[in-house]
């Protein structure tokens, strides 16, 4: 059936909708005189729809035809859903349509495997191609790379797009055998090493010709699918902890399981484990941002966050000789440990302590969270409580005003 | 003593210059808030462009980029009174230079500071939530109604996107626009009855819409209501991002309905 261009954008778009990706920054591009469209390294979101996730870019699958049977993908060969395919002009089209009409910051193009991972590869190469050399197009572009796809392919990729990823989605080579019996581990970081290596080369010769185009410059990333499998947050964590290392991948994306299809090999869960989430991503701000290792925040005898508070609250209350921190003495990266500061309130800390004395008063001023904060800092040698509180009342003080907690709680149901 | 501007960012840049040389000045007011006051004086300064430019070269060359940025978008702003704690802003960047920026715990320099952020912040969401629509005569056409005056700023910014092309970005609520010519900027006002139109509906001048931007309209639509997940509906959260007060002027009609848990006995 020759489906519209409306019908193919719903059934394509829902299709891609399970992908969490959604970053247009880290690139700068722009248009000379008569291009189109510009990256800001900050990156901009253009709106956000029901479920409060943000819309950056057009995302969308070339095509939801999959030669692969995956037990957690709902567009694997085995579902009867209705199936369409894009052309590379309608994917083009399409987005020269939106990126002028400001809806979008540029395309996120993923697929199902159709034929062959190389077929597939070449069409969305010729879509990036035809924007970038055809229409100028200098907005942003993502793209997958599709594993299995000729290493050729996918460092063609790279000199197009901003962005190249593989998404990893089950964190053990047993999950993966398991669930997605045709894809094999070594399937995906083939290509990521592959895109680490192009990247990491494309940087020195950066460095001796300024002429040489850019591979990839917003970097690389990949998502890891949560509760699928039985995995423990200390695997998924230091799974990502080594990706960010190894690989110097940009960003991991967790996405809370949905079920989508009926197989005895998943669970069915209610709904979404969205806390679970929620607690694994501000873990991996902690690694990736804040300067802890994973093995600070989960380890082999505790290998679950803990649902009820955030993984900074909890690692401090595990080290009660660490505090209380003197504000006025304690370098960046210690403050970056204290909860209830983060990088902004550290930073405008060191600025303000180094033009004028501070004072206890002022902590809350500067955007330090005192609610959480309060426990942990002394300032001139000042505590903010009456008297010191035993760890265990200052965590149930902690759980108590947790946001996620407080403000969350119907979404997150029973905790 | 109080001085008078007239409301323009030169006569605010005059003023504040008059003001950090002469110790008695209390008060800044715009003419448009100004009132007459029992006790004090109050003393119009006169707007001269070359004395403002003066001032801000002054200022750029005395403290930093970040502090002139800060009075423009204190400016911009258009809350009454913001100049109350813009003055001692200014007076102690004459003092301590660069590092006035220093001074988290100054309360006139966290107020300044909160403002530019408030400003920046508005101007960074319109980026992506302002909409063009395609006209006729091929034109881009945004309308906005921002709390703050960004519109020129929005346009810088889309100078840099959309070069080729000629649009016009219109803040309905002060009923003004930019437009762009793939040259130059003009700021430019519409014609009455599409003032009043556009007011009530950013689609009221539907009429002259090119053929094709219903149509990408429809599609962008249907795109918004795909892409959600249903099981992860968060009203809360979409609202949070993006204020019901920007709903108007897009395009896309976001749908989820906000549950409001029942108050806890």
């Amino acid at each position: 059936m020759l489906a519209g261009v409306e019908q193919k954008l719903d059934i394509l778009a829902a299709a891609a909708k399970y992908d969490a990706a959604c970053a247009s920054s880290g690139s700068t591009r722009r248009a000379g005189r008569h291009g189109l469209g510009a990256a800001a390294p900050r990156g901009i979101c253009h709106s956000w729809s029901d479920d409060g996730r943000c819309i950056s870019l057009l995302k969308i699958l070339f095509t939801n035809r999959c030669i692969y049977d995956c037990a957690y993908c709902a567009n694997r060969r085995s579902n009867n859903i209705p199936r369409a395919s894009f052309t590379v002009s309608e994917v083009v089209d399409l987005t020269m349509a939106f990126y002028l009409r400001n809806y979008i910051e540029g395309l996120f193009l993923s697929s199902g495997v159709e034929r062959s991972p190389d077929y597939t590869m070449e069409q969305l190469i010729a879509v990036c191609r035809r924007l970038r050399e055809e229409r100028q197009f200098h907005g942003y572009i993502h793209v997958k790379a599709i594993p299995g796809a000729s290493p050729e392919l996918i460092r063609q990729a790279g000199l197009y797009a901003d962005r190249v990823s593989v998404n990893i989605e089950l964190p053990t080579e047993e999950s993966l055998r398991l669930l997605a019996p045709q894809k094999s581990r070594e399937n995906v970081l083939t290509p990521m090493r592959l895109i680490a290596e192009s990247i990491a080369a494309n940087r020195d010769e950066r460095r001796r010709f300024k002429s040489v185009p850019r591979y990839a410059p917003a970097g690389q990333s990949t998502q890891l699918i949560v509760s699928a499998s039985p995995e423990s947050d200390h695997q998924i964590l230091r799974l990502a902890a080594s990706l960010y290392s190894h690989c110097r991948l940009k960003r991991v994306y967790y996405s809370a399981y949905v079920p989508v299809n009926d197989d005895t090999r998943l669970p069915a869960p209610p709904g979404p484990d969205l806390l679970r989430e929620h607690r694994l991503y501000q873990a991996d701000w902690l690694v990736r941002v804040y300067g802890f290792a994973c093995h600070e925040l989960v380890d082999e005898r505790t290998p679950y966050l803990e649902r009820t508070l955030d993984p900074k609250c909890a690692w401090a209350l595990r080290h009660p000789e660490l505090f209380p921190i003197e504000i006025t003495r304690a370098d960046y990266e210690t403050l970056l440990r204290v909860p209830g500061i983060g990088i902004r309130s550290a930073k405008r800390i060191l600025a303000a302590r180094r033009v004028a004395p501070l004072r206890l008063e002022d902590l809350a001023n500067l955007g330090v969270v005192m609610k959480r904060a309060q426990y942990f800092v002394t300032c001139q040698g000042k505590y903010a409580l009456p008297a010191s509180l035993r760890p265990d009342a200052i965590r149930a003080a902690l759980e108590a005003s947790d946001p996620a907690r407080v403000t969350q709680l119907d979404l997150f149901g029973e905790l | 003593m109080e001085l008078v501007y007239d409301g323009s960012f030169d006569g605010l840049l005059c003023a504040l210059a008059h003001a950090c040389s002469c110790a008695e000045v209390e008060r800044l007011t715009s003419v448009a808030n100004a009132q007459p006051t029992l006790f004090g004086t109050s003393q119009p300064v006169p707007t001269n462009p070359s004395c403002a430019a003066a001032f801000a070269r002054r200022l750029r060359a005395n403290t930093s980029r970040a502090v002139l940025r800060n009075v423009l978008y204190n400016f911009l702003s258009e809350l009454p009174g913001f100049e109350q704690m813009l003055l001692p802003y200014v007076r102690l960047a004459h003092i301590h230079g660069a590092t006035v920026d220093c001074y988290h715990t100054h309360a006139a320099v966290r107020a300044v500071h909160a403002l530019t952020r408030k400003v920046g912040c508005e101007l960074h969401r319109l980026t992506g939530l302002l909409r063009f629509r395609e006209l006729k005569d091929g034109t881009w056409w945004a309308p906005i109604a921002p709390d703050h005056n960004v519109a020129c700023g929005l346009a810088v910014h889309f100078r840099r996107r959309m070069p080729a092309s000629t649009w016009v970005i219109y803040d309905v609520r002060r009923s003004y626009g930019v437009r762009w010519d793939t040259r130059s900027f003009i700021l430019v006002t519409v014609p009455d009855e599409w003032r009043s139109a556009v007011a009530r509906d950013a689609d009221a001048v539907a009429a002259w819409y090119a053929e094709s931007e219903k149509y990408y309209q429809r599609l962008w639509q249907g795109y918004f209501t795909s892409i959600s997940i249903t099981v992860r509906t968060n009203p809360a959260l979409q609202r949070r991002f993006m204020p019901q007060r920007y709903w108007p002027y897009l395009v896309e009609r976001p749908t989820a309905t906000l549950h409001r848990q029942p108050a806890k006995p």
